[in-house]
């Protein structure tokens, strides 16, 4: 970036140095008697063609690509302005085609891509349990985080079992737990709403590694049943609710009925850790009791070991692999289940802890949704294809035309690469034109896609989907391929043109009467084959999709089905 | 334009050689602005060697990227800042070098241009 502002710079000091030299000298020839305007001709005269001593001089510096775009970059905005029709096409046809891409890779962004918030995500795991049959439970519920499992098991555990693997499991610098969010009433801080609160243990913070903004995080504290209620808002819900006012730190709202104090804001950058599942605040498990309490009628979550609602964190010791931990783990669940004070399970089960990373444990909804977004990119990475091969047509058309100008340019003496190389850049820019309007496209195509996604479930889409640089790399990345396939086998048949009878008989050549040359016949029909072929995919693709979103469209009820069941035996 | 270049390229080439070293034995007498090489040079070889500017300034910035000159803006009395070369150490040992080939090439042409003065010499 730094070179083409020491290229200008260069160049205006050279411009400079030779304007000095013309002083010099028109200063002598007044010495020897001129008069002042005399001077400065004879001088300017004797000095002899300033553009060419700038460009031999430019030569020595190694520039001379840069020079060379500048060029090209000119005359490519030149010929272009003179075929207002053909830009306008080319244009808006790969706007259209880079701005599907932009759009359905910021989804992919958004819900595969965006990494877990917290310190060091790759030694977090979340812990997974598995057995050949279902133990003996009071209550059992998840709340959507770890969605790919089969067979029996999920990452569902009780509190018991999480304050008995903390206590003994060495292998651990540190364990959280969480469970949630589940909709909560909130009133006190004007009319009285809805919102979405975890519950995590009092070590959340400190394992996860997760600041606040303002105010102070829950500590171990904080989830104890004598300690005052206290919660933790989320960035997001506190600017929405609370106008972002810092005063809201020592404020207390009512949950449920139940009196709790704000007494902080978590980091900005930490907005929730299965992705797809957007909160409004934190509380610790210790306010469980009187918070949506009579939901769970008499019995005690807290404590009972037949109760697996909570999913458990580990953050494994330096040096420490996730199959010893998950081996100390395997020995500390099997005695609970099989010895414990409530035994669930008999040991033909074989119950067992499996451990797994947090960025592929945690997938939430991400699992479901992921199919749609891959279906979809590949249909509109097609939709490209097909524009670029329209766009190479209309270029092949343009450049049957355009047929004189390059024969003149080669007689001329220019390089067949130096041709092929400006029509290059023609395209290119042609490219960048489309995708700078495809990135409106797409800012466009993402509201309206999420509309539609979140049409069938009355939620707003749950991820947050903005362009960041990997997006912006995405759309950077396809517009310059983009230009280069479009304009590469028309640009190279263009540079090949048979001298003489371009400029000779053909000097009014037609698209239409050109079509006679074999090649670009052949080169034409490749194309129209390849947009009929192209078509007929991405019409099955369209297909593909209008199952999978279908199914999508059912993700959310039964999430929500999954929140409010409690199972009992 | 193309051969107009060219030509001035080629000028440029047959020069190389003798232009770098003349550019270098001027500045060795003191630091000087691109005029005033070529009019030392022009004044100095009687009128008879003129200096095109279209090889002058590229002679000048292949040195300067080759580090055997330096150049700095000093403010003039008039309008425009003025860049002035000067040697530096690099330079003046390619000085002794350029004129020490100087003197092999007009000793080997001079051999061949006279080779009984010559042969009677050695």
């Amino acid at each position: 970036m730094r070179f083409p502002f020491w290229w200008w710079r260069r160049n205006e000091e050279l411009n400079e140095e030779i304007q000095g030299h013309l002083e010099l000298a028109a200063r002598e020839n007044m010495e020897s008697g001129l008069a002042p305007k005399d001077a400065q001709t004879a001088a300017r005269h004797e000095f002899g063609s300033i553009a060419l001593a700038e460009e031999v001089t430019r030569d020595t510096w190694g520039g001379r690509w840069f020079a060379d775009l500048l060029q090209d970059i000119r005359f490519a905005l030149r010929t272009l302005r003179k075929s207002p029709g053909f830009t306008a096409v080319a244009v808006l046809t790969l706007a259209l085609g880079v701005g599907a891409n932009t759009a359905i890779f910021s989804f992919i962004d958004a819900v595969l891509l965006r990494s877990i918030p917290v310190k060091d995500p790759q030694q977090l795991v979340v812990f997974n349990w598995s057995a050949r049959a279902n133990p003996k439970l009071q209550g059992h519920s998840t709340y959507g985080d770890c969605a790919n499992q089969t067979g029996i098991g999920d990452c569902s555990f009780s509190i018991p079992f999480y304050k008995t693997v903390r206590a003994q499991a060495g292998a651990f610098s540190g364990m959280a737990a969480f469970a949630g969010p589940l909709d909560v009433d909130l009133s006190g801080s004007g009319a009285a709403s809805i919102v979405r609160g975890l519950y995590v243990s009092g070590d959340f913070f400190s394992t996860l590694g997760v600041s606040t903004f303002i105010g102070r995080p829950l500590t171990p504290s904080d989830d104890s049943p004598s300690a005052p209620p206290a919660i933790v808002l989320n960035y997001a819900y506190w600017v929405r609710a609370f106008g972002g006012a810092p005063s809201v730190v020592g404020r207390t709202v009512c949950l449920d009925s139940t009196t709790v104090t704000i007494v902080g804001v978590a980091d900005p950058h930490f907005t929730n850790l299965t992705p797809g599942k957007p909160l409004d605040f934190f509380m610790p498990f210790s306010v469980a009791d009187s918070v949506r309490g009579e939901w769970w009628g008499n019995e005690d979550r807290l404590s009972d070991p037949t109760s697996w609602w909570v999913v458990i964190l580990g953050r494994l010791k330096p040096g420490v692999s996730i199959s010893q931990a998950q081996a100390a783990a395997t020995t500390i669940f099997r005695n609970e289940m099989l010895h414990g004070a409530a035994p669930v399970s008999k040991s033909g089960d074989v119950p067992i802890v499996f451990l797994r990373p947090v960025r592929s444990g945690l997938d939430g909804e991400t699992s479901q949704i992921a199919p749609a977004l891959y279906v979809t990119m590949v249909i509109v990475a097609f939709i490209l294809l097909i524009a670029c091969a329209n766009v190479a047509g209309l270029t092949l058309a343009r450049s049957a035309a355009r047929q004189k100008e390059m024969a003149v340019r080669l007689a001329l003496g220019a390089g067949r690469a130096r041709i092929v190389r400006q029509l290059l850049t023609e395209s290119i820019f042609l490219a960048c034109a489309g995708g700078a309007l495809g990135v409106l496209v797409a800012v466009w195509g993402v509201d309206a896609i999420a509309t539609l996604l979140s049409n069938g479930s009355g939620q707003p889409f749950p991820f947050a989907v903005a362009p960041d640089w990997r997006v912006l790399l995405f759309t950077l990345a396809i517009t310059f391929l983009t230009g280069i396939l479009f304009g590469l086998a028309p640009s190279l048949r263009g540079s090949r043109v048979d001298l003489t009878p371009s400029l000779k008989e053909r000097a009014y050549s037609l698209p239409g009467a050109a079509a006679h040359t074999g090649r670009r016949f052949r080169l034409g029909d490749a194309l129209v084959v390849a947009q009929v072929a192209l078509s007929m995919v991405v019409l099955v693709g369209a297909g593909l999709l209008v199952r999978t979103l279908r199914n999508l469209h059912s993700i959310h009820p039964r999430l929500r089905r999954a929140e409010y069941l409690a199972l009992r035996h | 334009m193309t051969s107009a270049k060219e030509k001035y390229q080629s000028r440029t080439e047959i020069l190389q050689g003798t232009l770098d070293m003349l550019i270098l034995q001027v500045l060795h007498w003191g630091p000087r602005h691109g005029y005033a090489v070529s009019k030392v040079i022009r004044t100095d070889s009687g009128q008879i060697l003129k200096v095109d500017t279209g090889s002058l300034y590229p002679a000048l910035h292949r040195l300067e990227r080759k580090g055997w000159i330096a150049a700095e803006w000093k403010a003039s009395e008039f309008g425009p800042r003025l860049r002035i070369y000067r040697l530096t150490k690099s330079g003046r040992k390619q000085l002794v070098v350029e004129r020490s080939r100087w003197a092999q090439l007009t000793e080997a042409i001079e051999g061949i241009l006279n080779p009984a003065k010559q042969e009677s010499e050695s």
